[in-house]
């Protein structure tokens, strides 16, 4: 699975009709471009944002792709609700501390 | 010489301008209050040029190629991006020259910022931009800082950059205002989206408007964290302080808006005190 992969397809279908209109009719050709597993592509053709999360998607690029998967923003909320807590984005440094 | 005339930093939550009815009279007339007041400020400033400092939400950006500070050197900007921000798609005269100058400015002071001629506004500009100045008639450029994928630049690196902005605004000659955009506490799409860290607003609101604003730049970035990953965009409130050569703010609004899923905050640099 490739978490950069699926992120990608998110923020080019962002701002390519082409690749929203073939998502709405689960066009698989969708994912041409993209190193995409079947998993992963189930997942992005079925809306199934909770499995995306758990995976690692940046919220920033989740909530917009939910909203073009028809997804109303209540229900996205209300989708990810048991998941609170389980994913929190951090600042701190990976790899050094700041100012070294 | 240049002059700093006007500095303020304000949220920039979509909810302000797609759907504004969903929050309570009291928070709508709170906020609201607070932008005509800044928008009365700034028009009664007459900057030549009003720079954004704001985040990217990856409508430009992307994790193949992440600058920490990316300087527009657009001629004309457009936007929104956002369709369903209810706003029409409009054009913004770009302020190019400044950009030029101010990218080579902040290369030769060890920044290395990337440039963009072709940047789209989205909500972290529009919504204030709108706000503020609906005529979209002055100059803009916007200064893209990334406060959405780590590693991000640290918060004093951020009030650096605004030092080195207004050293940028003195050396040329025009009147110009900077507003800040983004935060406070907020986790847009995140799973704990809606809760809001009131405590840690309102406690960087009152550092900022003390004696001694340049404490936020101390915050520990794990305090940060815990307020929601949107709090990342204090860094555009550090960057104005810099540019106000470290002016205390003064809060005009703060609310907790659960409607729109962030801690909203307005404020005003005060540029008199002590002399900016």
């Amino acid at each position: 699975m490739s978490l950069f992969e699926v992120e990608r397809f998110i923020f080019k279908l962002k701002s390519s009709e082409e690749m929203q209109f073939a998502l709405g009719k689960s066009d698989e050709s969708v994912f041409e471009d993209f190193e995409i597993d079947g998993e992963e592509r189930r997942e992005l053709l079925k809306g199934d944002i909770k499995s995306l999360y758990k995976k690692g998607v940046h919220p920033l690029l989740l909530r917009p792709y939910s909203r073009l998967s028809g997804l109303s923003p209540s229900e996205y909320n209300n989708r990810l609700k048991a998941l609170k807590g389980t994913h929190k984005l951090s600042s701190e440094r990976q790899y050094s501390r700041t100012g070294e | 010489m240049g002059e700093l005339v006007f500095a303020a930093a304000m949220s920039h939550a979509p909810g302000i301008a797609a759907f504004p009815e969903a929050a309570s009279e009291v928070e709508r007339a709170g906020f609201f209050d607070a932008t005509e007041e800044l928008r009365n400020g700034l028009d009664a400033a007459k900057p030549d040029v009003v720079i954004f400092l704001a985040p990217d939400h990856f409508s430009n950006f992307f994790t193949d190629n992440m600058p920490a500070f990316c300087i527009g050197t657009n001629e004309v900007y457009e936007g929104p991006v956002e369709e369903w921000l209810r706003m029409p798609r409009s054009k913004i005269p770009g302020a190019s020259a400044f950009a030029g100058e101010l990218l080579e400015v902040t290369m030769d002071k060890g920044f290395d910022p990337s440039f963009s001629r072709g940047l789209k506004l989205d909500h972290s500009v529009m919504v204030p931009m709108q706000l503020l100045r609906p005529e979209y008639d002055i100059p803009i450029l916007w200064i893209m800082t990334n406060c959405q994928s780590p590693p991000l630049p640290t918060v004093r690196r951020c009030y650096e950059f605004g030092q080195a902005l207004r050293a940028v605004v003195a050396k040329r000659k025009e009147r110009v205002a900077v507003i800040g955009t983004g935060g406070l506490s907020h986790a847009p799409g995140a799973a704990e989206a809606g809760m809001i860290d009131a405590d840690f607003d309102r406690e960087f609101l009152a550092l900022l408007d003390s004696d001694s604003p340049t404490a936020i730049l101390d915050i520990p970035p794990g305090r940060v964290d815990s307020a929601g990953f949107g709090t990342w965009e204090i860094r555009l409130w550090a960057m104005v302080l810099g540019a106000a050569n470290g002016q205390r703010a003064h809060t005009l609004s703060y609310a907790p808006v659960t409607a729109w899923e962030t801690g909203c905050a307005v404020s005003q640099f005060d540029l008199a005190y002590r002399g900016a």
